[in-house]
């Protein structure tokens, strides 16, 4: 179990919106054709619809598709924000690959 | 489209002050000189005319985080908009702290000003490039996302 401390700098407020929320593991998609990138929630790296340079191209998404957490936040933070997965068998099936 | 009074001329394009602008619940303060945004029309108060009441620049004195007393109409904050500064490695104001990358430098990329009081972040993105180019992200107090441009525009997230 992996429970990330308070004095994490990535911590910032996101439990008033993200405590419990539900995640889907998705390839990157803009909410609009103009907003070409969005932050990992936590750590702040970019996913992008075009893959540049720096971008991840997939990662947790809220199930309203508002906030985006990257892979490696997401494992840092889920049992402390009790975060629940629904439908991202793909991504559990990789990790378990990679192992 | 919103008829503008007589006191009141209407600017498209860039407003005055660049990032350093106040916007507050849609009224931009750039230091005596109040701009309000309706969408992504920017309309500029003269100076000289004196302030009516009811006006959308009452907003301006409301702290940063509170909700304003301008409705959300959908794409324009219900929260105050912070005081981006000139200078990403300095503060927004005395409420803001620094969370960052450890060993990256405050007001870099790997890293957001953040108000414990309120919860809003403040992302500085100066380098981006493609259509979006410079800008800042900012995180409300309900955790909602709005891009702070040059010139004082605002875009929400997935609102066009």
């Amino acid at each position: 179990m992996k429970v990330s401390g308070d004095e994490d700098w990535r911590l910032m407020g996101q439990d008033k919106y993200l405590f419990g929320a539900s995640f889907e593991f998705r390839k990157y998609e803009p909410p609009r054709i103009d907003w070409d990138h969005d932050h990992c929630e936590f750590c702040l790296v970019k996913f992008c619809a075009d893959q540049g340079e720096g971008c991840f191209p997939d990662g947790f998404v809220t199930e309203n598709k508002k906030h985006w957490v990257c892979k490696d936040c997401y494992e840092d933070f889920r049992d402390r924000f009790r975060f629940k997965t629904t439908d991202s068998v793909h991504y559990f099936e990789e990790k378990a690959k990679d192992k | 489209m919103i008829p503008l009074p007589n006191s009141v001329e209407k600017v498209t394009g860039v407003a005055a002050g660049g990032f350093t602008g106040r916007i507050v619940g849609g009224v931009v303060d750039t230091g005596g000189v109040v701009v309000g945004v309706v969408g992504q029309t920017i309309i500029k108060k003269k100076p000289s005319v004196p302030k009516e009441k009811g006006s959308g620049n009452q907003a301006k004195n409301v702290p940063n985080g509170q909700p304003s007393s301008t409705p959300n109409s959908g794409n324009l904050p219900k929260y105050s908009v912070p005081s981006v500064p000139n200078n990403p490695a300095n503060s927004p104001g005395s409420d803001w702290v620094w969370r960052g990358k450890p060993g990256e430098p405050a007001g870099g990329d790997k890293g957001a000003w953040f108000n414990p009081k309120t919860g809003e972040t403040l992302h500085p993105d100066l380098g981006h490039g493609g259509k979006v180019g410079s800008h800042w992200d900012w995180r409300d107090a309900d955790g909602n996302y709005w891009r702070l441009l040059p010139g004082g525009k605002i875009e929400q997230r997935g609102i066009q």
